[in-house]
């Protein structure tokens, strides 16, 4: 009984084997073009050139000493622009130009394993970039190409589609366990601190610039799910908060230092803090698409107590926003309780109030001179920025997503340049300009970020916020209310508000970096249908399988099998093994007989049983065509019969017939069988 | 050392023993969990330790997409070796007990199998032997031939057939040593004794005793003779098989004989080469006559078969060179 291992036959990867690994390997790594620098694309696009040539002219076969040197290289290369790279990047390209040399370097059974489990731990990587189903969908597709083309080394067919159609069943067969262990397998926390990928940020930028081009504007790309466990809020309610931005420097808006760190630990100290929650409570779900930024998204103002997340590690700062403690890397989602009645009323300190209403000097004079106008007309705060917004509305301003660059005529005069010049702007505009002269008239303002809105899919009920729901607007320190929210968006352009953007709008902004997006087709119904259709169906994804954490675990095993014990886990995993492995056997039972039965099989066998107890049995080496010359020799009784019936068998044996020459063949051999049986009992 | 392979060999003693109770000799078996092994291959380890790796890249990234990948391929190991045990299971083996054929050379044994459905990557092989592989069997009966090679003449034990696979992927090697009893008796190497060996017509002093007709007697011409129709009993070698399958009929060549004389081939008229060389004289000599249809007898000093001629005749002077002076039994 000692091991197989002397017995390994010398196998060799065919020709069309070794073509579907290579589309494979490009297939795989087209995946990762968006993570690969350029200097490595190309040198893996050179390996798989190369490929392909000694396909064509097997001589080309590099040498091994130069495939050493260009490995070497390679590493080198890798290791110097490692610092720029990063852990994770560094390690990606590490294995994508081992994958992709490998290719070159295929001798041995060995070599063929390493290059198919390195392929599909490509695709894994290809997972911690993202996790959207349809990504997922073609990993997977990737992966059962990969198995065919393992399956096609120990299974030679003429071509690889009965090996797909063998491991895509191998595949389905053990989905069902796959799943089991996946919900009930126990949910490790993480064994040790791993590099996150550090894609270039998506989504808001951490400061704005009132005349920069409004890119986000056009991007049709998912910023976050929302699922609502209480009714939805109205659109114009759905203020999605992400950043505070009150540094300005006479330019740029940003977040200032204090505001940004201060964590939850102090808002628990200063217990006065803790903001009043008044109203009815709104609870939803925030899926969050990868942003590689630390901003999650609320509705203010958030009941700290009841945030709840596996997936993100939250920080509430004072600000009423929330924010992770790492960058959001991979689609994640954290459970909120906002109350939306409430206000954002927590004291403002004396460096907040110097913060919020600082102007740089010599900074936009003009719009300075009308805050200082309206300050002496209005005294009441709200009553002046009614006032602002009146201006807004009834003056010529337009809305557009392509307003003209703000070069300013000298340095720190856009916003006048905008406000007086041009009139047309998007929500950046308008909310900087009205919180300059909020400011210049006295008043603590500040800019918010985020989002408005959203889509609200109505196949699964949730609701999809894209990257061009960003939004910007205003808040306003007011005694005894606090922080009251105020859209000068709302006075230019009341739809963008009420509704999202309009269409003429949306064909302005064009879209034009994502050419492919469904969305730039929402005007035909059916492809909008299908494009909903689509994210509810990523959106279930993404519900149901990446937000699934250890605390859904727990509740899924006490709701259906009471007190959640680790026996009761263990049971459920080797039960469902167990029934695995006996549906599995009880198939191949059932195939088993049914394959065996053929009658023209057991008729063949029976002659040649009554035949050897007439005293001639078939050598088990002779073919059937050979025995028959000898029936036909000694048992000169049954004529031409025999020679007959044995031809049929052969026929049916080893020929691959057409159906209805099979069934010809079935009833020939059927007579003759009787015929013989009849025939032998005379001798 | 010593000890090492004291503990080997107390080791595949044991095992031999176990397999003896576990898979009794027989003429016919019928793979099923009783005979059939299935292990990991290095591989299938390899795999395995990949899949962990996938884990804990899953868990340490907190990315549930990996985790279910990892879990599919946990799963898939198990699928797989279900699957690797039903290719091998259900096949029926059946095999005659012996073979014969000459040293130097490959000895088939012919294997019969029947296989109930389409069956993958088999390969068969005895023990320290050149496997032969079948890529893909048949639904239904087909003959595998296993070949077993020897340096030396002698009857040999080849042991037990193994039977093995590695479908589906690679991961899993499915085996079965089953035992039919297996008996090859190698004849010596027909080594061509020609008649203008220096041994032979040289200074040779018994060259007198040698048969004349012997010296006569041109191997390498033709001797085939004509084709006659079949007649019952005649050996199944002789048929004419190129010319049934033209529809000629059943005919059985015949060839020229030299009729009269009764030859003995003698192992002390062999050239003096040492006993083996001389055998493998013999050897050849006995196939030779045997073609020629010629009436012949074998001495071998204290054995002798009287002359006669046929299929049983060739095929017991053959053994008789096989086990001569006891060679290896």
């Amino acid at each position: 009984m000692s091991s197989g291992y002397a017995l390994l036959i010398k196998r060799k990867i065919s020709t069309q084997n070794s073509w579907a690994l290579l589309l494979c390997q490009i297939l795989t790594l087209s995946l990762l073009i968006n993570e690969l620098t350029g200097w490595m694309l190309a040198i893996i696009a050179l390996c798989l050139c190369w490929r392909t040539l000694v396909f064509i002219k097997p001589t080309q076969k590099p040498h091994r000493i130069l495939l050493l040197l260009i490995a070497c290289s390679g590493c080198i290369a890798i290791a110097i622009t490692g610092k720029q790279l990063g852990v994770l990047l560094s390690m990606l390209h590490l294995l994508c130009f081992a994958y992709a040399l490998k290719s070159l370097e295929m001798n041995s059974r060995k070599d063929f394993y390493q290059i198919i489990l390195l392929g599909i731990f490509i695709l894994a990587s290809v997972l911690i970039f993202s996790q959207s189903l349809l990504i997922s969908l073609f990993v997977f597709c990737l992966l059962v190409l990969n198995l065919s083309i393992l399956l096609k080394y120990f299974y030679p067919t003429k071509n690889i589609k009965k090996p797909l159609i063998k491991s895509t069943k191998m595949i389905l067969q053990s989905l069902p366990l796959a799943i089991v262990l996946f919900i009930f397998f126990p949910r490790l926390a993480p064994f040790w601190e791993v590099p996150s990928s550090k894609s270039a940020q998506t989504g808001l930028s951490e400061s704005v610039t009132p005349g920069a081009i409004a890119s986000l504007a056009r991007s049709s790309a998912l910023a976050f799910r929302v699922k609502f466990l209480t009714d939805i809020p109205q659109y114009n309610q759905l203020y999605w908060r992400a950043m505070v931005m009150d540094d300005f420097n006479g330019r740029t808006w940003k977040q200032s230092k204090n505001s940004n760190d201060i964590n939850r630990g102090k808002i628990n100290k200063l217990s006065g803090d803790i903001p009043k929650l008044i109203g009815d409570k709104t609870q939803y779900q925030v899926m969050l698409e990868p942003s590689y930024q630390y901003w999650l998204f609320s509705l203010a103002v958030v009941d700290t107590k009841q945030l709840v997340s596996n997936q993100v590690d939250t920080l509430t700062l004072t600000n009423y926003t929330i924010k992770s403690r790492k960058p959001i890397s991979q689609t994640s989602s954290y459970e909120v309780t906002s109350f939306t009645d409430s206000l954002l009323n927590s004291p403002l300190s004396f460096d907040e109030r110097r913060t919020n209403l600082h102007i740089p000097v010599d900074n936009n004079p003009r719009l300075k001179a009308e805050g200082r106008r309206l300050q002496l007309k209005y005294t009441n705060d709200i009553e002046r920025a009614q006032a602002i917004l009146d201006i807004i509305r009834e003056d010529d301003y337009h809305y557009t997503l392509t307003p003209p660059l703000l070069s300013g005529n000298g340095a720190g005069h856009e916003l006048d340049q905008f406000f007086y010049e041009s009139k047309k702007g998007f929500c950046v505009h308008y909310a900087s300009v009205f919180t300059f002269i909020m400011r210049a008239s006295g008043t603590p303002a500040r800019l918010v970020t985020g989002y408005l809105g959203g889509e609200y899919n109505t196949q699964s009920g949730h609701l999809s916020i894209y990257q061009y729901d960003a939004h910007a607007w205003s808040e306003i320190w007011v005694k005894d209310k606090g922080w009251l929210r105020v859209d000068p968006t709302a006075a230019v352009d009341p739809e963008r508000v009420e509704s999202g953007l309009s269409d003429t709008i949306q064909q302005e902004g064009l879209f034009n970096n994502d050419l492919l997006s469904l969305y730039r087709y929402k005007h035909l119904a059916w492809i909008n249908s299908l494009r909903l259709k689509l994210d509810a169906l990523d959106y279930q994804w993404t519900r149901l399988v990446l937000s699934y954490s250890s605390k859904k675990q727990y509740d899924l095993v006490t709701q259906w099998f009471g007190h959640f014990k680790s026996w009761k886990i263990g049971g459920i995993i080797g039960g469902a093994l167990i029934l695995m492995m006996t549906i599995m056997w009880l198939v191949n039972i059932k195939k088993l007989k049914k394959k065996s039965l053929d009658k023209w099989l057991i008729q063949y066998q029976q002659v040649l049983i009554v035949l050897k107890n007439k005293g001639l049995e078939k050598p088990i080496t002779m073919p059937a065509s050979q025995f028959s010359i000898i029936v036909s020799q000694y048992f000169p009784l049954l004529n031409s019969n025999f020679s007959a019936f044995s031809q049929c068998f052969e026929a049916l044996m080893y020929q691959e017939l057409s159906t209805t020459h099979r069934e010809q063949r079935l009833n020939e051999m059927n007579q003759y069988h009787q015929q013989i049986i009849k025939q032998l009992k005379k001798v | 050392m010593p000890i090492k392979s004291i503990i080997s060999r107390f080791i595949k003693r044991r095992l031999n023993r176990w397999l003896k109770r576990r898979i009794p000799p027989a003429s016919k078996h019928t793979l099923s969990n009783r005979n059939i092994f299935i292990m990991p291959t290095r591989f299938g380890y390899a795999y395995l330790i990949f899949v962990v790796l996938l884990f804990l890249l899953a868990t340490n990234y907190q990315n549930n997409v990996i985790m279910l990948l990892s879990y599919l391929m946990a799963s898939l190991f198990i699928t797989t070796m279900m699957h690797s045990f039903y290719n091998l299971s259900g096949i029926v083996l059946s095999a005659d007990n012996k073979a014969a054929g000459y040293a130097k050379h490959n000895i088939s044994f012919p294997i019969h199998i029947i296989s109930p459905n389409k069956r993958v990557d088999l390969s068969f092989c005895f023990d320290s032997q050149q496997p032969t592989h079948l890529a893909k069997s048949v639904i239904g009966d087909q003959t595998v031939y296993v070949s077993c090679h020897y340096e030396n003449r002698g009857v040999y034990l080849p042991g037990r057939l193994k039977v093995s696979s590695e479908y589906s992927f690679g991961l899993f090697i499915t085996w079965t040593r089953i035992d039919f009893d297996h008996q090859c008796f190698v004849y010596p190497e027909a080594i061509t004794l020609n008649n203008n060996q220096n041994s032979f017509t040289g200074s040779s002093e018994n060259s007198a005793a040698l048969d004349p007709s012997f010296l006569e007697y041109k191997p390498g011409t033709d001797d085939f003779f004509e084709l006659k129709s079949h007649v019952h009993g005649e050996p199944l070698s002789r048929i004419a098989w190129k010319q049934f399958a033209r529809g000629q009929g059943l005919l059985t060549k015949h060839y020229q004989k030299q009729e009269g004389t009764i030859r003995w081939l003698k192992l002390t008229e062999m050239p003096n080469h040492g006993l083996e060389k001389q055998l493998q004289y013999l050897c050849f000599l006995v196939n030779e006559y045997n073609y020629a249809g010629q009436i012949f007898g074998l001495d071998l000093g204290h054995r002798e078969i009287k002359p006669a001629q046929g299929d049983h005749h060739f095929k017991r002077c053959l053994l008789e060179l096989a086990v001569f002076n006891g060679a290896q039994v």
